[in-house]
Order: structure tokens, then C-alpha cells, then sequence
């Protein structure tokens, strides 16, 4: 099967290989073949953004790529691959969110990023606290007001249980000192179905999850969870400006097989922070509503060391 | 709504030869991924996503559908042939075409899965053309509580799977909850009976049971009998008569609006369309009997099912922007990467394109009917293989399935576990379907009870006191009891 996808996918380069390739020479890095691997299954948030980001590389520099989709064990999987059998040549990236942290700090075993290399931090990814149209808080303030004085009364909705999502919730909470019901989905696609038949009161998720609706105004963002307001939806202010400052902290980023050399890692972080501006990966983090937030290998690794400690406690919390 | 412009310019769009070559490629590429253990249509559509890169986005989606489609019968075709179902969407096809093809029918077993199949997707796309926005409102009143009541009607007919001994069915289907529970528990986050092993961390799929329980258990079984040499008696390679199909009508019809139905509501998918399907066959037959034997209907009704489940699934993918399936979540994936937003204003905005999409879908339901059809006598030859070439090639596949599914090892062994647990089951005769049953259902009704207690803050009454979730949980406690209470009767009535 692996093979196979990869056949097909390296005769599907092929044309664009052989016209482009002198735009490549003067570049250390990307090689002529690369592959982007991601513990997504295909569609999936890492697989969409390394698909991006294979045909951004493939236009600018004319190389080959092959999105390699290593599922299973949330994110394990993947993992496990990528510290084991990888060469540090820089043929090899892996999409990274917080799910690679989250998992080994579950599971006693597994790989951690301390195991692989860290490369680039590329993307915030906002989070954001969203009612339907017919809902009757038109401002944060009227959403926390009616949770103070109902408490447990309000039904919020997330992606998953022990996500991300889950420790902004939790942060919201504790520093607001009010109560909702948490309500675990499978995954944020549902979660907003719940919120267009109001099952549930809001959901808190990337706007992404529900962009559609979020333009066409059946769903109506209140809070940004991030430090500056997003440019696509300037009115809803950040939690920060309510005097409560919880910001999320879903990055995107690539991780790369332990061991590589410091020059090669500089020479793709140089890349990787050149490319926002190019097609389709400007269309994509547009799109998206992510936030460009570029973090080069010294400066990501020291904020996953912040990350990690605080996944640590909130998972300890859990149980 | 309806915009004649808007739909003549889509007509014209679709029948040019650029757009239907793609779309007899997406069908035929479907056919064989279906047929392929391992790859189903989200793997599959997203192998030909780079090559359609360049096309126009219409073409480009109309080849996928096509492809989504097709892996449907190609699923069908080896669950008939070879006890295997090549995608998860043929799981409930094989309980009657696999008894159908081994009595020398394998032509009628297979053109059948045809039919059914293109009649389905047709008849779905029709209703999707039509009712796509009301649908789409109307599953959207179903919360926790209705999902959780689709769950235990669907388990419900564990009484009517397992008609020899309702305990021993019972027990299996215990069996298969307890599976289920095995992986990530949805509500924390946090492992649960994993035995420390990552490779369980997203539980077993059902597939990998399923090859196990079937097809190796098969292979075990038939190796024991030996005969090496016999081969199928009476051999077939006919089309089904045309009074066999027109007896199969209105299974196709009601099969069809329980995919639809099922297809519509995110979260359900193929499978559970194709057992309930199932089930709703068998109870409205004449002859209830022949169900696992070999009955038309029995192999009619999940195909007809899981193909209309597509045009289920378009709309809320379509009209709410949301996948359903892992198939759809990548035809989103591709209409975003092709600058096209899903949700109640494509309607408007795109019509052109959403009616090429409908006249897309149609077509590639007769593009289906009419490439199934002709391969359908050569395939059927599989079934004059000898007997120790196909054993060992079933083996075969059967390990490549599992490889190819998630590529551990691990997997792998899982299938010879559960071959070995199928093959003990089967000597005891306790019946493999209803931990089937199970497998497919678990999650849904765990999670979405738990669900819908955190709704109503543990108060159970939420079952009940919800007229659509009452509903249904009163038609699953009927469709229990009632296949038991038919055989006290007849009993009764023989007596007296």
C-alpha cells in the first residue's frame, strides 16, 4: 500500500519535475525528492496542510514530493516512525500539533519531541468561542453573565476530549472562575453540527470548523482565545481585552528525524520562513484563518519545553 | 431555487467526452480499489486527488464521486466471492451473496450486487437533488439522544442475525462491545485497556475483525474439510432473470431511503446503513427463511444501502459544509483546495456546479450498471479457482488487508487472533454477525449516550422524554421482541 501511494504519487510529479528543475540548484535544501509525512488521515488538518505545502514546494523549486499519511495511535504511530527509521538527510518532514506532546505524556514509551528534531514552528491556530445566530448572548459579557448566574447551566462544545481545546476550556474556567458542561465530540466537524441544531450553547474551536457558516452568520463568533483580534472577523474581541488573558496555543509546525545537522535544519527553517507569501500556501493559511507565526528550531524547542510542562499538569488534572 | 439556465449549462458541462472519460475512470479505478482489501474511498480518492490537479473542478469531483461510488460494488464483490468484504461498506453483503455464489450463483450474486448497487446510487441522487436542504435541517434536530436511539435500533437486530439461539447471539454481541471498549476512552483522553501497546491507542477497527472472523476463520474451516479437489458443482456465470430482479424492487427502494436516511445524519456511514438495511429486509420479506442462505433480498438490500448512502452523505456535505465520512472529509478537502466553500450558500452561488455534481452522480450510477455488468461473468470465475489456490490466496489477502489498513505488524497478528476466535466460534456455533453488529455500532452508542447525559446533566429521562429518540428506541424494543414473539406464535399455531 505505502509503495504503491508512492508510485502513484511520484508519476503524478513527474511532469512538473522535469521543467522545473534549475530553479532547485541553487538551494541546499529542498532535494530533489522529498516526502511530507503526517499522522493525519487523508483530509485530516496535517494532511491538508502538508498537501499545501508539498505543492507549494513543488512550484517554487520543482522538486518531487509524496505526502505519506502515518495514521494510527494518535499520532504514535507516526511518531514512532519518524525517531526510528527516518534518515536525517532532510528528505523527511513530519507535520507536528500539540497531539505530539499530548500523546507520549499519556502513554509511558513513546517517542517525544525530545526524541526528534524540532524544525519550525509555522502556524498559530486560533481558537475561538462561537454561538448560533438564534443564540442570546450578542457579546461575550452576556455569555459569562448568564453562566455566573446559572452555573453548569451552559453546554460548551469541543473537538475532542483531551485536546487542546479542552485546556483552553479548562483555562477559561479557572480564570473566570465560572462553570459549563463540556461536551466531547468526535471531532469539531460534529461539534458544529451540534451547535447549528443548538444542541449544545457554544462550541470552542478554530474557525475554521465552521467557516461557512461563520460568513454566512448562522454562527456568530464572541471571544478570540489568541493576543490580537483575527483579521477576517475584527469584531469579536480577544478574552485578553476582557481582563482575562487565556491564549491558546495550537501550533502547526514540522519536526524532523533525530539528529540532522545544524546547517541542513537552518538552511529548511530559512526556507520555511520564506514561503508565506507564495501559492498555494498563502491561499491556505488565508483561508484557514491561521496565524503566520514562524519560530526557527532553537526558539520552537524552547517553546515546546513551556508547552510540555503545562500539557503535563492539565493531564494530570484530568485524571 | 431551481434555475433552468443553471441546470441546462451543468447538463452540458457533464455529458462532454472530457468529463464523462474521468468519470468512466472513477468508476472503474473505484471498482477495483472496493475490490482491493485495504483501500476504501477516502484512500482511494485521495491516491487520484494530485492527478485532477489542473482539471476543471467540476470534472474533477464528478471523478471522485464516480470512484466513491464504484468502491462501493467493488466492496460487494469480494465479500460474494471470497467471504472478504474489500471494504468496509460490503460487511453485510456477504451474510447472503457468499451462500448464493458457493451454491454455483456467483453470476446472479454478482450482477445482483450490481443492479442493487447502481439502483441505489440513482435513486439517491435523485432524492439528494431534491431534498438536500430540508434533509439537511431535518438532521440537524438530531442530537446525542437520537444517535444513541439509531445505535440500539441498529443493535436490535441481533435477534433477527442470531435466529438459531438468541443467547448464544447475545454473547457474541457482548463480545464485540467489549472490543469496542478497547482504545481511547472518547470522554478523557486517556487510554483505555490498551495493555500498554500505542498500536490499540485508536482501538481495533472493525475491518480487521471482520477479515479475521471471516475470511481466515473461512479458510480454517474449509481446510479442515478437505475435498481438495471438488469444486462448485453447479456453476453460473448467469446474469440474474429479469423476475428475479423485479421481485427485489421494493428492497431496493426501502433500502434505498434507509441509506439516504442514514447517509444524511454525519456520523453513520456505509456500514450501519448496509446492516440496517439488512434487517428491514428480512423483516418485511415472504421468505425470512432464506436470509443468510442465499435470499435475492439479503444480498439486494445492503448494497442498494451503502450505495445510497452516498447521496446521503452529500448532504451535509453539501449543505452544511460538513463530511459524514472519511470519503466525503476528502472531497471536502478537495472542493477547499479548488477554492469551492460547502454550505447553504453553494446553492446559490455555485448552482452550475452543484447541478453538475447531481448530473455527475446519476450518470455514474449507469456508468456503473453498465461496467459492472460486463465484468461481472469474468469475475464470477473466481469461484472455479481450485479450492487450495483460492484457500491460500484468500490467506494471502487476508494478511495484506490487514497490513495495508494501518501497515503494523501488529494488525496483522490481530487478524490471526481473531481468525482463530472466528474459527472457535464458528465450532461452537455461535454466530459471528452480531459481534459484527456491535463492532460497528459501539462507539456511536457509547459515545453519544454519554453525550447526551452530559446534556441533560445525568438525567436519563432524555431518552424517552425526546419525541424523535422516544420514538425510535419504542421501534428497536418492537423490532427485538418481535422476531421472537413470530417464532412462539408459528410454534404455537403448529401445535394447534
Amino acid at each position: 500500500m505505502q509503495h504503491l501511494r508512492k508510485i502513484v504519487s511520484a508519476a503524478t510529479l513527474a511532469l512538473p519535475f522535469a521543467f522545473g528543475m534549475s530553479a532547485a540548484q541553487a538551494q541546499d535544501w529542498p532535494p530533489q525528492s522529498l516526502t511530507l509525512a503526517t499522522h493525519s488521515s487523508p483530509g485530516g488538518g496535517g494532511d491538508i496542510m502538508m498537501r499545501n505545502l508539498a505543492r507549494t514546494l513543488e512550484e517554487k523549486f520543482g522538486v518531487t514530493t509524496v505526502v505519506d499519511n502515518r495514521v494510527g495511535g494518535s499520532g504514535a504511530v507516526a511518531m514512532s516512525w519518524l525517531a526510528t527509521q527516518v534518515e536525517p538527510d532532510g528528505t523527511t518532514l513530519k507535520s507536528v500539533t500539540p497531539t505530539q506532546l499530548l500523546t507520549p505524556l499519556r502513554v509511558e514509551g513513546l517517542p517525544s519531541y525530545e526524541d526528534v528534531t524540532p524544525i519550525a514552528r509555522l502556524f498559530l491556530d486560533p481558537t475561538t468561542l462561537y454561538v448560533h445566530d438564534d443564540s442570546p448572548y450578542q457579546t461575550m459579557e452576556e455569555f459569562m453573565d448568564a453562566a455566573r448566574a446559572d452555573p453548569r447551566g451552559l453546554s460548551i462544545g469541543i473537538g475532542s476530549a483531551g485536546s487542546l481545546d479542552n485546556l483552553v476550556l479548562q483555562n477559561f474556567m479557572r480564570a473566570t472562575d465560572l462553570q459549563f458542561r463540556t461536551v466531547p465530540h468526535e471531532g469539531g466537524g460534529d461539534a458544529v453540527v451540534a451547535l447549528l441544531g443548538q444542541h449544545i450553547d457554544a462550541v470552542l474551536l478554530n474557525p475554521g470548523q465552521g467557516l461557512s457558516h461563520l460568513e454566512a452568520g448562522t454562527l456568530r463568533i464572541l471571544g478570540v482565545f489568541q493576543e490580537e483580534r483575527l483579521d477576517a472577523f475584527p469584531d469579536a474581541p480577544t478574552l485578553a481585552e476582557l481582563g482575562y488573558p487565556v491564549i491558546s496555543n495550537k501550533f502547526r509546525g514540522v519536526f524532523g528525524p533525530p539528529n540532522m545537522d545544524r546547517e541542513l535544519l537552518d538552511a529548511i527553517a530559512a526556507v520555511l520562513a520564506d514561503i508565506y507569501d507564495d501559492e498555494p500556501w498563502r491561499t491556505y493559511w488565508v483561508e484557514s484563518s491561521l496565524n503566520p507565526a514562524f519560530l526557527g528550531p532553537d526558539e520552537f524547542k524552547a517553546n515546546l519545553d513551556i508547552a510540555n510542562e503545562e500539557f503535563r499538569e492539565f493531564l494530570a488534572g484530568l485524571n | 431555487m431551481i434555475e433552468v439556465a443553471a441546470i441546462g449549462e451543468a447538463f452540458l458541462n457533464v455529458i462532454t467526452p472530457y468529463t464523462l472519460f474521468f468519470l468512466v475512470l472513477g468508476v472503474v479505478l473505484g471498482i477495483v480499489a472496493g475490490i482491493l482489501p485495504g483501500i476504501n474511498g477516502a484512500i482511494g480518492i485521495s491516491l487520484i486527488l494530485p492527478f485532477t490537479f489542473g482539471m476543471d473542478p467540476a470534472t474533477a469531483l464528478i471523478m471522485m464521486l464516480g470512484l466513491w461510488g464504484g468502491q462501493n460494488f467493488g466492496g460487494g464483490v469480494t465479500a460474494a466471492l471470497i467471504h472478504t468484504p474489500g471494504a468496509a461498506s460490503g460487511a453485510a453483503t456477504l451474510f447472503d451473496s457468499y451462500p448464493l455464489a458457493q451454491q454455483g450463483h456467483a453470476g446472479k450474486a454478482l450482477g445482483l450486487i450490481c443492479i442493487a448497487s447502481a439502483v441505489g446510487w440513482f435513486l439517491s441522487t435523485i432524492l439528494l437533488a431534491v431534498t438536500a436542504l430540508p434533509l439537511a435541517a431535518f438532521a440537524l434536530r438530531f442530537s446525542a439522544a437520537e444517535y444513541f436511539a439509531v445505535g440500539i435500533f441498529g443493535l436490535s437486530m441481533v435477534a433477527s442475525l442470531a435466529t438459531k439461539n438468541i443467547f448464544k447471539g447475545a454473547l457474541a454481541t457482548l463480545l464485540g462491545l467489549l472490543v469496542v471498549t478497547i482504545g481511547t476512552d472518547p470522554f478523557s483522553g486517556m487510554p483505555r485497556f490498551t495493555f500498554g501497546r500505542f498500536e490499540l491507542m485508536n482501538g481495533i477497527s472493525f475491518l480487521i475483525v471482520m477479515i479475521g472472523v471471516f475470511a481466515v476463520a473461512e479458510v480454517l474451516v474449509q481446510i479442515q474439510k478437505g475435498g481438495a479437489t471438488e469444486k462448485i458443482a453447479a456453476y453460473s456465470r448467469a446474469l440474474p432473470s429479469w423476475a428475479e430482479i423485479r421481485s427485489v424492487v421494493p428492497t431496493m427502494l426501502r433500502s434505498t431511503g434507509i441509506g439516504m436516511a442514514v447517509g444524511a445524519a454525519p456520523g453513520a456511514g456505509g456500514s450501519i446503513a448496509a446492516f440496517i438495511a439488512y434487517n428491514e429486509a428480512k423483516r418485511f420479506s415472504k421468505k425470512p427463511d432464506e436470509f443468510g442462505r442465499g435470499s435475492l433480498e439479503g444480498v439486494a438490500a445492503p448494497e442498494s444501502a451503502n450505495n445510497a448512502t452516498e447521496g446521503g452523505a452529500m448532504v451535509p456535505l453539501l449543505a452544511l459544509g460538513i463530511p459524514g465520512s472519511g470519503a466525503a472529509a476528502v472531497i471536502l478537502a478537495a472542493m477547499i483546495l479548488y477554492g469551492l466553500r460547502p454550505g447553504p450558500q453553494i446553492f446559490t452561488q455555485e448552482p452550475v456546479l452543484v447541478y453538475s455534481l447531481f448530473f455527475g452522480l446519476a450518470l455514474g450510477a449507469v456508468v456503473l450498471l453498465i461496467v459492472g455488468l460486463l465484468l461481472t461473468p469474468w469475475l464470477a470465475m473466481v469461484v472455479r479457482i481450485p479450492k487450495p489456490y483460492l484457500l491460500t490466496g484468500i490467506a494471502g489477502v487476508s494478511f495484506m488487508a490487514a497490513l495495508a489498513i494501518t501497515g503494523l505488524m501488529f494488525d496483522v497478528r490481530l487478524v490471526l487472533l481473531f481468525g482463530v476466535l472466528g474459527y472457535i466460534m464458528r465450532k461452537l456455533d455461535f454466530p459471528p454477525a452480531p459481534m459484527i453488529l456491535a463492532l460497528v455500532l459501539g462507539f456511536m452508542i457509547e459515545t453519544n449516550m454519554r453525550r447526551a447525559l452530559i446534556l441533560s446533566d445525568g438525567d436519563w429521562s432524555i431518552f424517552v422524554t425526546r419525541p424523535i429518540s422516544a420514538t425510535i428506541l419504542a421501534v428497536a424494543v418492537l423490532s427485538f421482541v418481535y422476531p421472537m414473539l413470530r417464532s412462539v406464535i408459528r410454534a404455537r399455531r403448529a401445535a394447534a
